[in-house]
């Protein structure tokens, strides 16, 4: 059988489904609503429409995989990039509380314009330090959201 | 109702108010401009901005966006082949042609002038039927608005994407995941598996932001080829004598742009493939489409923006998105403290009518500023996507953090982008995930209140009449794809024979 991303896609799916339905007997209830419209009724509901119809889906896919949407593989010379760009997204998530919201922030776009292979030094420098000031201002200055200092942030801020 | 409106205009022409609007059309056609920047991408990395606003210019600077975006999508399709949304898709077909003749000035003017004409159309309509759909829906009650949202729901099966099943399944996972958090009926936790930042639910900001913007970046470092764009605005405006013959086009595409519009979870897309390929049929020279019309640049441009208007209705009278950049407005609503919905009108007619006049505000001012500035909002196209992708990615950490001053929030952003990237790679649509997370407090809240009020009458979905007639048309519309295919297949297996 030929690689079909439909078929896998559902076949997660409602194993992901089968696991959130088994926990739901953890969801605490009440007497008598548990039984019938508690917090338990509805997740249940929607995760059991959810496995009824990735089987359908499952089906038609193996049933007819020439209908199916074909995948197309990421090119070869594109992959570091994307690969990069969602590690650094990644990252960016552990650093923002660690290093600092701005600091995050002046390291993300520095290695996104690396991992985007960008060359030029003027670029690579100035682009950081004006979306990071930028980000300042605006955010910090202007709206006065409070980031996370974490402790590179905490030495300026 | 002519007192409201004056009330509207008073509030919408107070500077900061004004101001609003203005930031919103300029913001709105710089993010439509720019290929792989959507409407509704756009509105959802403004919502963080309208945390620190007042109720009216927040709402209107969003609904400004949402006009100056559709426009703006015109204007990279037509002096690039690339439309800067996907409502602008078919604009490329005749917009392009003209460019490449020499007439982008011509294509560019009549793409203006008609998504101005077809918006401020959609408002009036907007105006006038918004008030009464709000007045019949204040006879609603649980099971009419349960029904109301699983109509809304079932109309994600017609949303762009190669599998409606897809949709569905995408609508219902939108739904289970808005049922994580604290249960609001009896206040018990469900599905945060320790983590207390999941106790108040996962809300919706960060999810759109994940699955429209982060996702689109991570889809663009897969795509992204570096290009020569020519954005030489050559040839003169359109002139009257020019966009005359144009009257009925633009008349038969504005209605059919409303009514698409205010059909929920259909959009600007669909209006402007309509409205193309009506203009095409009832042309009397149907083959010289494509090959560089001011018709083929009118009629899918004014369906668009009259699908603007047009998706405000259900989105402000019932509390039901008619398109996925209303979704990420009726989120904005929420972050405001306001229920969308019948007793809008009846508790905030300032606000209400306010919009109205801010979304008429904006048709008026794109076009000024399009006519004005269309050589600046070209050279926006210019802009290299490694320069714009890193500033959108810090749009999008930064504003889903200042939802709650929360890291959890960027979590859920980074997340869903990845799934989002995942899930649209296979076939998947971001938009009914995002309508059902919306959608599906109410949908629970109001089936089981429903439940309890009527004693576990289950019939009472099918004995009210509106309910029923909801129903009803969210079954149709679930089916509809499929009665069609099936039709399809019968029609070309009969052919074959």
């Amino acid at each position: 059988m030929k690689k079909n991303p439909t078929f896998i896609t559902a076949v997660i799916m409602i194993l992901i489904a089968t696991l959130l339905f088994i926990s739901t007997y953890s969801i605490q209830v009440s007497g008598e609503q548990g039984n019938r419209l508690g917090p338990r009724f509805f997740p249940r509901l929607m995760l059991g429409l959810i496995i009824f119809f990735n089987l359908v889906l499952a089906y038609q896919s193996y049933r007819y995989p020439e209908e199916q949407k074909k995948v197309k593989p990421i090119p070869k010379d594109k992959q570091n990039r994307f690969i990069g760009t969602a590690v650094l997204g990644v990252l960016t998530g552990f650093s923002f509380n660690y290093l600092g919201g701005f600091t995050a922030i002046f390291l993300f776009v520095l290695l996104f314009l690396i991992i985007w292979n960008q060359k030029r030094i003027k670029v690579l420098v100035l682009t950081p330090i004006l979306v990071t000031a930028g980000a300042y201002l605006l955010f910090h200055e202007l709206l006065s959201v409070r980031m996370p200092k974490g402790i590179i942030d905490a030495l300026f801020l | 109702m002519l007192n409201s409106i004056m009330i509207g205009l008073s509030a919408i022409f107070e500077p900061m108010n004004f101001l609003a609007v203005l930031a919103g059309v300029v913001s709105g056609m710089t993010i439509g401009a720019l290929p792989g920047l959507s409407a509704t991408m756009g509105a959802a990395l403004i919502v963080p901005f309208t945390f620190f606003m007042e109720p009216i210019p927040a709402i209107a600077m969003l609904s400004a966006l949402y006009c100056g975006a559709t426009y703006g999508g015109s204007i990279s399709a037509i002096l690039v082949n690339t439309p800067g949304t996907p409502a602008a898709a078919v604009t490329t077909l005749d917009g392009y042609e003209l460019s490449k003749q020499g007439h982008a000035g011509k294509a560019l003017g009549t793409a203006v002038i008609a998504s101005g004409l077809g918006g401020i159309f959609s408002v009036v309509i907007l105006i006038f039927v918004a008030p009464q759909v709000a007045e019949i829906a204040l006879k609603f009650a649980d099971p009419e608005y349960f029904s109301l949202a699983i109509f809304g729901v079932s109309m994600v099966a017609n949303i762009s994407s190669d599998n409606e099943l897809k949709n569905i399944i995408g609508g219902m996972i939108g739904i289970f995941l808005a049922t994580v958090g604290m249960d609001s009926l009896t206040g018990f936790p469900r599905f945060t598996f320790g983590f207390s930042s999941l106790t108040s639910g996962i809300d919706f900001i960060p999810v759109m932001i994940g699955l429209f913007a982060f996702a689109e970046v991570l889809r663009q470092a897969q795509t992204y080829i570096k290009s020569e764009t020519n954005t030489e605005i050559a040839g003169l405006l359109p002139s009257f004598k020019e966009l005359w013959p144009l009257k009925w086009s633009m008349l038969r595409s504005a209605v059919i742009g409303t009514f698409v519009g205010i059909l929920p979870a259909e959009g600007g897309t669909v209006a402007s493939f309509i409205g193309y390929n009506e203009a095409k049929r009832w042309s009397k020279h149907p083959e010289k489409f494509g090959t560089g019309l001011l018709e083929g640049v009118a009629a899918p441009e004014t369906a668009n923006n009259a699908a603007t208007g047009g998706a405000m209705v259900p989105t402000l009278t019932l509390g039901i998105p008619g398109s996925s950049t209303t979704a990420v407005i009726l989120g904005g609503l929420m972050i405001q403290g306001l229920q969308p919905g019948p007793l809008l009108f009846a508790t905030q007619p300032k606000f209400v009518y306010s919009i109205f006049v801010a979304m008429g505000l904006a048709n008026i001012l794109f076009l000024i500023v399009g006519l004005g500035g269309a050589k600046v909002f070209a050279q926006v196209t210019k802009i290299p996507i490694y320069i714009l992708n890193p500033i959108v990615m810090v749009l999008c950490i930064i504003g889903s953090y200042s939802l709650g001053n929360n890291v959890a929030d960027v979590w859920i952003m980074i997340i869903t982008g990845l799934i989002g990237f995942v899930i649209k790679k296979v076939g998947f649509s971001p938009a009914p995930i995002v309508l059902g997370l919306v959608l599906g407090s109410l949908v629970e809240v109001s089936f089981r209140r429903a439940m309890t009020i009527y004693d576990h009458n289950y019939l009472i979905f099918f004995q009210r009449p509106f309910s029923a007639i909801f129903l009803s048309l969210a079954l149709l519309s679930i089916l509809w794809p499929f009665i069609t295919k099936t039709i399809k297949h019968r029609r070309q297996s009969q052919q074959g024979n």
